[in-house]
């Protein structure tokens, strides 16, 4: 290791006496395979004891950015301009390769204030340098860890390719697990622990540089701030750059030095955190951004649309690629692009955004509908047997959900809080008979009409009143079947006396309800995106003309932009129809801005029930105020000023 | 003599399949030309140029098949006033087109385009001597012959026949069971998968090869005592023939059906599945309109990679005595004669060659039109 005093260039720590590599990516440019451009001239400077944070919807070329940086990008996706400086008498920390790295006739002099790029180096040295000094954390835990090693093989592996004089014990401890977990596999561990682990095996390379990938996108939100405070609290002990890739505005402000803001490829908007979220961006990309997270402050307002999704790679306008979607275009904005200048890529930054006209709350309809009882759940069970041995005899029963009392009147929306395994999924499936495998129990009636042991036509009476909108709308609409098809299989199912006629009709009508027209039925729903498609799962449920829906996480899986669009979406049709929603989440601002009522759940059991203004600001059982703890302070402040 | 006839029209059982299926094929073709999607779908399969190649390949390969399916018996001369009689030997149409190869027989083995045989024989001159001189052939033969003299580029064109029944019949025989089964087990679960399950792996643990020349054994001792069934030796060797598609499907379909359990059981609890079932439709419409589909990539693979391997399982029953009848042109009776050519001294490497040559442009071809196909049908691919 290089003592402090032994250079002369660089930026020094005195915290540990290290001298930590900076990186300097210039007017990085990566290439698809099709010759599309995914990242066009980005360029960042992470520095020693800074987090930045790469902020950005998906598709806007963030995990690009930091893959390409570790020279990790897919196969047939290259870099093809630009630099990535790093110092490079640091570069040989551990002995390695001085020799091959500088030519000989440098002198000494030279050698510490040269710099050498990151992609011009050749492969043989890039393994030193990946792992050893930048590190990268990874989004799914379970899926980074090998399943068949130990924690401490894993751990042990990392430290041996980097020569290493840390151990195993010293790394679990310092990312907070116990010497006890040193000896166990993935499996045994929970979510957090898996990611803790990940980190620790990053750290086993001492790396200058760690780069994040939503590394809390996977996890339950009370874990999720452990895991951001673990990540900050090593980064400053250990005076790491850190890069932080996030689509998470609150993450984004909690932690980082300095914000990046990406959109189609490109550095919109770049600034230290305390500007930034001071004047609300510069960009109108970035306030958008600020404007369309939901939270209890904006509770009863509209929240600001931004029309359209992030365009594919390669397909950006001339021009501001954002003035598609922009509120404020001009015509020069769609004629020539703009420099980044002053922080923001924008001709006309920092206009005052325009205030959203307030929201008007109850109409006439709702008011008709609202009141009456429509979903009753007393003491309902959800219980998963287990079976084991030779002939599968039921050895013992999980208990996903155990006595739940819920009501929902028309008009009005539940929120169903939980982390994943507190059974909010189960119940959700129960209430549309969707659990064959499971012991149901209890009592659920839908419009005073006992659910849980309808037969035949009652059945189908009851799945035209209640159905579901799916978290993934990938994986909710079958790839295989054109959008009219989809569209009409309950329509097929549930109506078959409505002539083909009538069911276009009905199904065209629906798609033009949610904003999408005609053309789309003989598409693929590959054809759209993630937006379009959850709006055809919401088409589809609302063609059987439900009173009841079931929304089980529908925005987690979307883009903040594309989340504010449905959740509009979703609330015209509420007011119009007065439909009744069971919404299904883990995003606690999401509850404050747009349930009416909130159930806490955990471990099968619903700990705490109330008005969704009550409950977000005044929590009483410690379960929810832990809930509400690990909401990113900054969004908390919101909740409590709002 | 009356001779209006000079032929009589044969049929036998696997020609009555073989045209059955071709005018499934027929009625789907009729079917798809109504159907704007399908239509576009199918253009799509011949726009690529491996598709296209692939497909006329294909064509030549089944055209071959169909007109070597065409049976027929030529009239013997009949004395006068007496039923007119047929010859015992069944002919077909391409046999017909190929009378030259066919006819040119030589005696024993001769390499391509030689002018001599390839054995030398003791020929006493005129002069009395003795000497030892490999005799000069009448035919030019583009590949050379086999054993017995029979033009190998003959033999070849008539395996492919053979082969092409025992690919698609088996295929047809496997695929109900496979599906079915598969499908059924992943999708239901609970019992009906534990009885499926222990249906195939009971099948999986008797050694492949050993069952199926058990059961090709029973059936040939039923053949064997009726042989009034049998009006000529080729109706017998076709049934031999059937007999061990039906035993090879019939043996064959655990790979796939545990491929398609496993797939079925993630598809089932896939959201669009849970959707359909929250719409309340029935079991057997989403096993056919949202499983089925889901799974076919994988049918379409495995069949056609399974081809190549029930042609080359026929070689390996031929060597045990349990393949299709000896008579019969086969590339398995091709490869496995190869076994003595390839020990012999000079080596006999063209009838192996030959069968190589043809079986891989056989299941290439194969192999990429499904996978055009595969690719047409895949609505990600689809712009």
């Amino acid at each position: 290791m290089f003592e402090v005093g032994s250079l002369s260039s660089g930026p020094s720590h005195e915290g540990r006496g290290v001298l930590r590599m900076s990186v300097q990516l210039c007017d990085l440019v990566v290439r698809l395979p099709d010759g599309r451009r995914a990242v066009d001239g980005v360029s960042l400077n992470l520095q020693a004891g800074r987090c930045v944070a790469l902020l950005g919807e998906s598709g806007c070329g963030k995990s690009l950015t930091a893959l390409s940086l570790m020279r990790l990008l897919p196969d047939g996706v290259s870099i093809v301009g630009g630099l990535a400086m790093i110092s490079p008498h640091l570069h040989t920390r551990t002995g390695r390769g001085a020799a091959i790295l500088l030519p000989p006739e440098d002198g000494v002099r030279e050698r510490e204030n040269a710099m050498v790029d990151i992609f011009a180096l050749p492969e043989g040295q890039m393994r030193d340098l990946r792992g050893g000094r930048i590190a990268m954390v990874f989004q799914e835990p379970m899926s980074s860890l090998n399943p068949v090693m130990t924690i401490a093989a894993q751990i042990e592996e990392a430290l041996s390719a980097h020569d290493s004089q840390q151990t195993v014990a010293s790394l679990l401890t310092d990312v907070g697990l116990q010497p006890k977990h040193a000896n166990s596999y993935p499996f045994q561990l929970s979510g957090g622990q898996r990611q803790r682990a990940l980190i620790a095996m990053m750290l086993a390379g001492e790396p200058d540089v760690l780069i994040a990938d939503e590394p809390t996108t996977a996890l339950d939100v009370t874990v999720q701030a452990q895991i951001l405070l673990l990540l900050r609290d090593l980064q400053q002990r250990r005076s790491m750059a850190l890069l932080l890739i996030t689509h998470d505005l609150g993450i984004a402000r909690e932690m980082a030095d300095e914000v990046v803001v990406l959109y189609a490829g490109q550095v919109v908007e770049q600034g230290s955190t305390g500007n930034l979220f001071d004047h609300g961006g510069l960009h109108p990309y970035t306030r958008a951004l600020m404007q369309v997270t939901p939270s209890l402050g904006r509770r009863g307002q509209p929240l600001l649309s931004l029309p359209g999704s992030v365009p594919l790679a390669g397909d950006w306008p001339q021009g501001c690629r954002f003035a598609p979607r922009c509120g404020h275009v001009q015509p020069r904005c769609r004629e020539i692009a703009p420099p980044l200048e002053a922080g923001a890529r924008c001709w006309f930054p920092q206009r005052p955004a325009a205030s959203p006209p307030p929201f008007v709350r109850g109409s006439s309809l709702i008011n008709l509908a609202q009141g009456a009882k429509l979903l009753q759940v007393e003491d309902l069970c959800v219980h998963y047997p287990v079976r084991r041995g030779l002939l599968q005899r039921t050895a013992g029963w999980v208990r996903a959900v155990d006595g739940v009392s819920l009501s929902l009147n028309r008009g009005e929306t539940l929120a169903l809080v939980g982390e994943s395994g507190c059974g909010k999924s189960s119940l959700a499936r129960a209430l549309l008979r969707l659990q064959p495998q499971a012991m149901v129990r209890g009592r659920v009636r839908l419009n005073g009409e006992e659910v849980l042991n309808l037969r035949g036509t009652a059945l189908h009476t009851l799945r035209s009143q209640a159905q579901i909108v799916f978290q993934d709308p990938f994986s909710s609409l079958d790839s295989r079947m054109r959008v009219g098809d989809i569209l009409e299989e309950g329509l097929l199912a549930l109506r078959p006396e409505l002539e083909p006629a009538a069911r276009r009709q009905q199904m065209e009508r629906m798609l033009d309800r949610v904003g999408l027209d005609a053309s789309a039925m003989p598409r693929y729903p590959h054809a759209f995106s993630g937006g379009q498609r959850q709006r055809i799962a919401i088409a589809r449920a609302l063609c059987v003309e439900p009173q009841l829906l079931i929304l089980d996480e529908p925005t987690s899986a979307l883009d903040v932009s594309v989340q504010a669009q449905v959740l509009g979406l979703l609330r015209e049709l509420q007011q119009e129809r007065g439909l009744a929603y069971l919404f299904i989440t883990h995003n606690l601002p999401l509850v404050g801005y747009f349930a009416d009522q909130v159930a806490v759940m955990q471990g099968g059991r619903i700990v705490e029930t109330g008005a969704a203004e009550t409950l977000m600001t005044a929590p009483n059982h410690p379960y929810t105020q832990a809930l509400m703890a690990s909401v990113p302070r900054s969004i908390r402040a919101d909740i409590r000023t709002g | 003599m009356n001779l209006a006839w000079n032929f009589q029209p044969t049929v036998l059982i696997s020609d009555v399949l073989l045209f059955l299926l071709l005018a499934a094929v027929g009625i789907y073709v009729w079917r798809t030309s109504y159907s704007e999607n399908a239509r576009a779908t199918w253009r799509r399969v011949f726009a690529s140029r491996m598709g296209r190649w692939a497909a006329w390949v294909m064509v030549f390969f089944i055209s071959l098949g169909v007109l070597d399916s065409l049976h027929f018996r030529t009239a013997v001369e009949t004395p006068a006033g007496q039923v007119q009689q047929y010859s015992g030997e069944v002919l077909s149409v391409l046999d017909a087109l190929l009378t030259p190869l066919r006819m040119a027989g030589e005696k024993t083995y001769s390499a391509p385009f030689a002018k001599t045989l390839l054995v030398k024989e003791s020929v006493t001159l005129a002069d009395g001597s003795v000497v030892r001189l490999a005799p000069v052939i009448a035919h030019i033969h583009p590949l050379g012959t086999d054993k017995v003299g029979q033009d190998v580029l003959y033999l070849a064109l008539k395996s492919v026949r053979t082969g092409l029944l025992i690919g698609t019949l088996t295929t047809l025989v496997m695929l109900p069971f496979a599906c079915a089964l598969g499908i059924v087990a992943g999708y239901f679960g609970g019992w009906v998968d534990d009885a499926i399950q222990y249906l195939y792996t009971t099948l999986n643990s008797i050694p492949g090869v050993l069952l199926i020349a058990a059961a090709v054994l029973v059936v040939d001792v039923q053949i064997d005592a009726h042989a009034e069934w049998f009006n000529n030796a080729a109706a017998r060797a076709d049934l031999r023939l059937l007999a061990l598609c039906a035993i090879l499907g019939l043996t064959g379909w655990t790979g796939l059906a545990r491929l398609l359990r496993a797939e079925t059981l993630k598809l089932r609890e896939l959201d669009y599945i849970q959707a359909a079932r929250a719409f309340g439709v029935s079991h057997a419409r989403i096993l056919a309109r949202h499983v089925l589909p889901n799974v076919a990539h994988l049918v379409i693979i495995t069949v056609v990679l399974d081809f190549s391997g029930l042609v080359l399982a026929e070689a390996v029953l031929s060597y045990v005595g349990a393949g299709v009848d000896p008579a019969t042109p086969s590339f398995g009776n091709m490869i496995n004669a190869a076994r003595l050519e390839l020990a012999r001294e000079p080596v006999v490497w063209w009838p192996l060659a030959t069968a190589f040559v043809f079986l891989f442009a056989l299941v290439l071809a194969a192999n990429l039109f499904a996978d055009a196909v595969r690719a047409a049908f895949d609505p990600r691919g689809a712009r």
